[in-house]
């Protein structure tokens, strides 16, 4: 039998112990939240992807977003509508809308440049809808907040940048992958280069691209990437030459040799912002310049767009892209 | 992967099997008096540090021996020449051993057959599928994802991407111009050694931190091996050996890097020994804690002075135990081990003994520069500034140092006992990591409470023990090596530095709970420990609110594309470190880590600059990089601090850096910024095509 004194020690002993487990069970809800988000994490039957009609709006066309969701190859996925207007139609939005506010880029520092992003966040906020929305912050990084609520119907509105929906489509991923108990496999492949270039009006890359022939270098020496498996032509459009060029697989000074001459313009995929910024610098001018990087840093991805300044031809992706809008 | 680059690592994988083999063996022969399931535990623990101890020592002495005998392009630190080595050494080792080689085997053999029939109890079961478990993950954590501590990304990894680029261990690698990161000149790096013998297994960071957790392995067959040589039945004996090894803190450095693992255990390891060897030394054994000894020491400098208190111990324990006739008695014996332990010390350090004198001109850098070491004032202890205070200086211990110790027992809570998660991120990619780091539930009730009943009622009838000694030897060893960490050092959050206290107190403290239940544990008590197992395994499981939510997504990526260098996405100097080609030269303008720099397979080649480095356009042209990242910090009213002088460089992404051959990479947050004002920036008027 334990003495007197021991017990009192096994009390005490118990006592600290139901005092750890209590201060720390915090620590449990993390997990179980972890395994099992709350239904408002976003779990939707059916997505509507609202885009404005800018740069950032006009880059991300339908099959640029299936292409990412596709990139997540088992992920649940959910019924898709694309509703493209600028400014956003906020009737699109019902009262049982689950609405996940997407604001990329610098929208959020110049608000003032922005009215209309600003319109819509206020009248989402204020507006009819606003009772049904449950505001977090769940990101909170520069160039990207997502506030979200929780119903039924996911809206995506989609604003600025590729780089914005990159991210978001990343947390919407984790969402379902914890919700549906799913294989997630997530790159870090962003929105498609090919589309940035697809902006028909002020402010993107088609004032500098107009009459110039666009050359696609792809690394082979990365992981099997060949033009077609990654960016192909078909992708980019008719009027983009790819070529692939094994200089380029070495080293950058030789890539800088194999792209030189005047009028050079490397591209690289991934940040929208980047290529936001590019584009207005871009515009109005006929500055050489180049811009280098991935296509989202992925090594299986990794390719490098020349853009040679030539006469001749035309992106012929426009209509491409106005042709498969829906 | 090519059939040649496949060879290789096959024969890397058989050569360290063979290696492991003749480590076992050795170990086996050491312990041989002992019985069985005792000498197969030893084995398995004291092998590892037999093979470890070889591993480096080999790498030691073919990384930095050629250059300082004047092989300058001896360059054998390679995969091939280290494999050769082990298979020699391997040989050497089991040859005069090769007796013992059945013996172990039929052992081996023997033993399983012995314990399969046992797990039929269901408390084996459990407790043998706990361990399990929190091995499990830890391997899996290990494999899953890449490195991520602040301390390893500064000085822990960064030599060994240097070490395997370069083939060869300089005596002075460089860094950029910070105190943390020249720790890579300076820390004993034992453990980086091994990290470089992970890395070899697929010349990718998958397993670099492998180490940790054969060196758990070690730890818990010792743990095992010590509540078997307390008495304690062998079902409570898992159960206890399960709860020390799902103590938070171990299970967190079960897949870290950190040099804390690489000292301590091996330190414990030895104590173990020693403790068990109290009664009656045994020759073979107390030789055989040289090469514990010696990779301890190897793997930090601290080592330095604990281990010599704790030999120190053993033999004070001794006469205290047999009276001052055994000094002649045991005399020989103590030199003997004394000897070993110097000669493996001598073997497995002797690098950054000279390379400190080389670079810092003294063994141990805190001492004389009078900085953390017997420096910090007691303003900085009550504001939790580590840094250290001005009227600091070497010396004795002193009143300040009373000072630093009344600080950490007031912290002594926060040390074992942090509750609250991580609430803003800050130490997200700390060792110290809030909520999964401390000494668990275990250590906090039963653990520390029953430590301290054993101590306090040690003369009472029902802790008698003849075997109890042994835990007193061990008592005293941890509070010893406490008190010297005490009285010297003051940070609060640094308990990782006493990871030996839950090695040690649990057992101690678990042993008197058994002894003073006479050995039949109730329901409740086995409940409260399972229940704590089963917390402390979910709490280590990483969740989106615990950690970076991308920790997940790097997981799930390619292995040629898990860098550490997603981590550090947000970060504006290394915001697209992982975009630059694997086979690139690029210089890294930081103030603080460069090791995101290199990519998972090491081929990519960092620079690390200082900004007075960068205003050397010359000296930029001849590191012939060709890439050059560095930051345009931001002020703290958000706007854009000035370019560096000499390159006026855009805070556009990319630029040409004038008058060289190299692109550089301006990660800028600009958050206002404004065209046209770059537009007046010199770089668009740089010549783009570059004629190199």
């Amino acid at each position: 039998m334990i003495t007197h004194s021991f017990r009192l020690v096994t009390a005490a002993s118990l006592v600290l112990f139901a005092l750890y487990l209590g201060t720390h069970v915090q620590m449990l809800g993390h997990v179980w939240r972890s395994a099992f988000p709350p239904v408002d994490y976003a779990i939707a039957e059916e997505v509507v992807v609202a885009m404005g009609e800018g740069a950032a709006g006009g880059a991300m066309t339908p099959e640029a977003f299936d292409r990412v969701a596709a990139d997540t190859a088992n992920l649940y996925y959910p019924r898709t509508n694309y509703v493209q207007t600028d400014p956003l139609p906020l009737d699109v939005f019902s009262q049982e809308d689950q609405v996940l506010l997407l604001e990329g880029g610098e929208s959020l520092g110049r608000p003032w440049e922005r009215p209309v992003v600003c319109l819509a966040q206020t009248r989402l906020h204020s507006g009819r809808s606003a009772a049904r929305l449950e505001t977090r912050l769940l990101v909170d990084e520069p160039g990207l907040k997502i506030l979200h609520a929780a119903d039924r119907r996911l809206v995506l509105v989609f604003y600025e940048s590729p780089r914005a929906f990159e991210k978001a489509w990343t947390y919407l991923s984790w969402c379902w992958f914890h919700r549906q108990h799913d294989d997630l496999r997530y790159t870090f492949e962003p929105a498609p280069v090919a589309c940035m270039f697809d902006d028909g009006r002020g402010g993107g890359l088609a004032p500098f691209l107009s009459g110039k022939t666009v050359t696609l270098y792809v690394h082979e020496s990365l992981d099997g990437c060949s033009p077609e498996t990654c960016y192909g032509s078909a992708r980019v459009g008719p009027r983009l030459a790819v070529a692939s060029d094994s200089a380029l697989a070495a080293r950058l000074p030789k890539l800088r040799l194999a792209s030189s001459g005047d009028g050079v313009l490397i591209l690289a995929g991934g940040a929208g912002e980047q290529v936001g910024r590019f584009t207005h610098y871009l515009y109005g001018t006929d500055k050489s310049m180049f811009l280098l990087g991935t296509f989202g840093g992925s090594e299986r991805a990794r390719a490098y767009l020349v853009v040679r300044s030539a006469q001749g031809g035309s992106l012929a992706c426009h209509e491409d892209r106005r042709r498969n809008r829906r | 992967m090519t059939n040649q680059t496949l060879t290789l690592h096959a024969g890397y994988l058989a050569a360290n099997l063979l290696l492991a083999l003749a480590s076992l063996t050795v170990a086996y022969a050491g312990f041989r008096e002992e019985r069985r399931t005792a000498r197969l535990l030893a084995t398995i623990e004291y092998g590892t540090w037999v093979f470890f101890s070889v591993v480096i020592g080999v790498f030691m002495a073919l990384g930095a021996l050629p250059p300082l005998v004047g092989w300058n392009e001896a360059r054998l630190l390679r995969v091939d020449v280290a494999a050769w080595c082990f298979a020699a050494v391997a040989m050497i080792l089991i040859v005069p051993a090769r007796r013992q080689l059945g013996g172990l085997c039929v052992d081996g053999v023997q033993g399983i057959r012995a314990w399969w029939p046992r797990l039929a109890d269901a408390r084996i079961a459990l407790s043998a599928l706990a361990i399990a478990a929190c091995l499990g993950v830890g391997a899996y954590k290990i494999v899953a994802y890449p490195p991520h501590l602040w301390d390893v990304m500064t000085y822990h990894l960064t030599p060994v991407a240097e070490w395997h680029q370069r083939a060869e261990m300089p005596v002075s690698l460089p860094h950029v111009d910070n105190y943390q990161q020249s720790a890579i000149n300076r820390a004993f790096l034992g453990g980086s050694l091994l990290n470089l013998w992970g890395f070899w297994f697929f010349s990718n960071l998958v397993v670099v931190e492998l180490y940790p957790l054969i060196y758990t392995v070690a730890i818990t067959a010792g743990l095992l091996r010590l509540f078997r040589f307390l008495r304690i039945r062998r079902e409570t004996a898992l159960l206890f050996t399960a709860v020390v090894v799902s103590t938070p803190i171990v299970l967190l450095h079960l897949h870290a890097c950190k040099n804390y693992t690489a000292y301590i255990y091996p330190w414990t390891s030895a104590a173990f020994l020693l403790a068990q060897n109290l009664k009656t030394p045994r020759r073979r054994q107390l030789l055989m804690v040289a090469f514990p000894f010696g990779v301890a020491w190897s793997s930090k400098v601290v080592s330095s002075f604990v281990l010599p208190v704790m030999f120190a111990l053993f033999v004070a324990a001794r006469i205290r135990l047999e009276g001052r006739s055994i000094v002649r008695r045991e005399g020989r014996l103590w030199l003997a081990a004394a000897t070993a332990c110097l000669v493996a010390v001598t073997a497995l350090s002797w690098f950054w003994v000279y390379r400190n004198y080389r670079n810092e001109g003294t063994y141990f850098s805190r001492l004389t520069r009078g900085k953390e070491a017997f420096a910090l004032t007691w303003g900085d202890v009550r504001q939790r500034n580590f840094v250290p205070g001005a009227e600091g200086r070497p010396g004795l211990p002193g009143y300040r140092n009373l000072k630093i110790l009344a600080a950490n027992v007031v912290d002594y809570r926060r040390r074992v006992w942090d509750r609250c998660p991580n609430p803003d991120g800050r130490l997200r990619y700390s060792v110290d990591g809030f909520g999964m780091s401390n000494f668990g539930a275990v250590y906090f009730s039963f653990g520390q409470v029953f430590f301290l009943a054993l101590l306090l009622w040690y003369r009472k009838r029902r802790l008698h023990s003849p075997r109890r000694r042994a835990l007193v030897f061990l008592s005293a060893v941890a509070g010893v090596s406490l008190l010297m960490h005490w009285v010297v050092y003051y940070n609060p959050w640094s308990y990782r530095s006493h990871m030996f206290l839950p090695l040690i107190v649990l057992p101690a403290g678990l042993y008197a709970l058994y002894l003073s239940f006479a050995g039949r544990l109730p329901g409740f008590v086995q409940g409260a420990l399972c229940l704590a197992i089963a917390f402390h395994l979910a709490a280590c499981v990483y969740t989106d609110e615990t950690e970076d939510p991308r920790r997940f997504q790097i997981a799930s990526l390619p292995l040629a594309n898990r860098t550490v260098a997603h981590y550090f996405r947000e970060w504006p100097e290394t915001e697209r470190v992982d975009l630059a080609p694997s086979a690139a030269t690029v210089g890294a303008c930081t103030r603080y880590h460069v090791f995101p720099w290199y990519d998972p397979t090491f081929r990519r080649h960092v620079v690390p600059l200082t900004r007075e480095q960068l205003g050397d356009r010359r000296a930029v042209d001849e590191a012939r990089l060709d890439l050059l990242y560095f930051n345009r910090v931001l002020k703290a009213d958000g706007r854009p601090a000035p370019s560096p002088d000499p390159l006026r460089l855009s805070p556009l992404h990319f630029g040409h850096v004038p008058g060289t051959t190299c692109l550089a990479v301006v990660n800028s947050r600009c958050r206002d910024y404004s065209p046209a004002a770059d537009a007046e920036e010199d770089w668009a008027d740089a010549p783009l095509a570059n004629s190199d």
